[in-house]
């Protein structure tokens, strides 16, 4: 890695391609389980880090790198959504292999079975396109790669009231989807 | 039972989280403790959470790092530098596009892109007859192997490259009704006739095999759609033309087969005396990416 860049020192002691190196992972992730797709997660992250580039003149490390790395990408993201859902893709017939619509939960498993690593992987990415982009972030966030309260009021700027309303309903709703496996998962 | 929170998901959300208040909690607990429906939430929220906690990472891949950084590079935006500077830069730019674009007005009309892009893979059918026939304004060059232009290379897709030979272009003869000339070639297309009689002129079918290209040809479909994502490593796309020498075109079905893709359509003559539809100049289908295309015109 190089740490003599000086196209990227934009701020003292603040590389951006450090930056990249140390979250840029983190970043992939937080894309992926938000749009459940490897190949647009990537593209989000490449838009997350060009943004973040562009203004990175801006960030004074008031916060930490990764709340507005963050904050770019779930921004990214909601616009994608926003964007597909007014202008959806015209075509005979496509078979993109990662397309598939929303596929619900198998109705009660039987009591002995014993959920494999992917099938559980497979059942929360399930669970997340159940939710709406703010819940599903906070979930992310939170229950996944367990950030604090504060971290998650940072990324959204919202209050700590709101992510806990929206937390509290986001768990609801898994609460739904999931009771035929909580048996299981108990 | 305390009805101010018995039940009360986001109460009990934050309770599992410690995020009450010292006094809230040891109340929220001792009602918990004594309340069945209670426990149970708090139980199924536990297990969700273990269920997501254990939600394993993805690994974007070796060198992720360095292609984001590289992009990032490429684009060369600025970055720290005085808000001046960026507004000079930018009306500077934006004063070179308009003179690009009052360049470009200037001069005369530009074709359409499609007609000049030899860049496109075209199939010729060969038994047209000549008068029902509608050349594009360059004459398209007739080989026994079809143009096909190397597009944009993935690691794993073997690129494609055919030479081009000139040949002249031969007037088309019906030697029968079912006489049928046939055009292989690898990346090429072919063209067999059904059983039936008279042989339609065969449209000049598309096959499409990187993104240039794709981004051309969805530029004469005059929509305002954005461009429908392909990934040309496992995918090609067929363009039929919707109408051509008099005739309207239409997609039946695609099958496939090893090493082989059928595009099936059918002819419906136009009619002066029926209503006109509007169609986009080509009907469009993605479909897995094979060698050879074949089109098959049916009843």
């Amino acid at each position: 890695m190089n740490t003599n860049a000086p196209d990227f020192e934009v701020t003292p002691g603040l590389n951006f391609e450090n930056v990249v190196y140390q979250e840029g992972k983190k970043v992939y992730n937080l894309a992926y389980r938000l749009c459940g797709n490897s190949e647009e997660a990537k593209d989000i992250v490449q838009e997350t880090f060009m943004k973040a580039y562009e203004n990175f003149h801006r960030f004074q490390g008031k916060s930490q790198v990764f709340t507005y790395l963050y904050r770019i990408t779930f921004n990214i993201w909601k616009n994608r959504i926003r964007y597909k859902n007014r202008h959806p893709i015209f075509s005979l017939q496509h078979n993109g292999p990662e397309e598939k619509a929303f596929d619900p939960p198998d109705p009660a498993p039987p009591p002995d079975k014993i959920l494999e690593t992917e099938e559980k992987s497979s059942l929360v990415k399930k669970c997340l396109e159940s939710l709406d982009p703010a819940e599903r972030l906070i979930i992310v966030m939170r229950d996944i790669e367990g950030k604090s309260y504060e971290e998650i009021t940072r990324v959204l700027n919202c209050r700590l009231g709101t992510v806990k309303s929206r937390l509290a309903r986001a768990r609801g709703r898994l609460r739904e989807i999931l009771s035929p496996h909580l048996k299981i998962l108990k | 039972m305390n009805k101010n929170f018995c039940k009360n998901q986001e109460v009990l959300s934050a309770y599992l989280d410690g995020m009450l208040p010292e006094e809230r909690k040891s109340r929220v607990k001792g009602h918990v403790e004594s309340c069945p429906e209670c426990s149970q939430i708090i139980r199924e929220m536990e297990a969700i959470r273990r269920l997501l906690a254990e939600y394993p990472e993805k690994d974007p891949g070796v060198g992720f790092e360095t292609a984001v950084l590289n992009q990032v590079k490429e684009r060369g935006l600025p970055v720290s530098f005085r808000n001046w500077s960026r507004r000079i830069s930018y009306s500077l730019g934006g004063l070179a596009l308009f003179l690009i674009i009052l360049v470009l007005v200037q001069r005369p009309s530009i074709q359409p892109p499609l007609e000049k892009d030899k860049s496109l893979e075209l199939s010729r059918m060969v038994t047209a007859e000549k008068e029902n026939s509608t050349l594009p304004a360059t004459k398209p060059e007739i080989s026994d192997k079809s143009v096909v232009l190397p597009g944009e290379v993935y690691p794993d897709q073997k690129s494609v490259k055919l030479k081009t030979e000139k040949q002249e272009v031969k007037q088309p003869e019906l030697a029968s009704e079912t006489a049928v000339k046939k055009e292989t070639a690898r990346g090429g297309i072919a063209l067999k006739s059904t059983d039936g009689p008279a042989i339609h002129p065969a449209p000049q079918n598309i096959v499409i095999r990187n993104k240039k290209d794709w981004e051309g040809i969805w530029l004469t479909q005059n929509l305002t759609l954005p461009l429908p994502k392909v990934d040309f490593r496992k995918q090609m796309v067929i363009a039929v033309p919707s109408i051509q020498n008099g005739q309207e075109y239409q997609v039946i079905k695609t099958e496939e087969k090893e090493n082989l893709t059928i595009v099936y359509y059918q002819v419906i003559p136009l009619n002066k005396d029926t209503a006109q539809t509007i169609l986009p100049p080509y009907q469009i289908k993605i479909v897995n990416t094979q060698p050879i295309v074949e089109f098959q015109q049916v009843k």
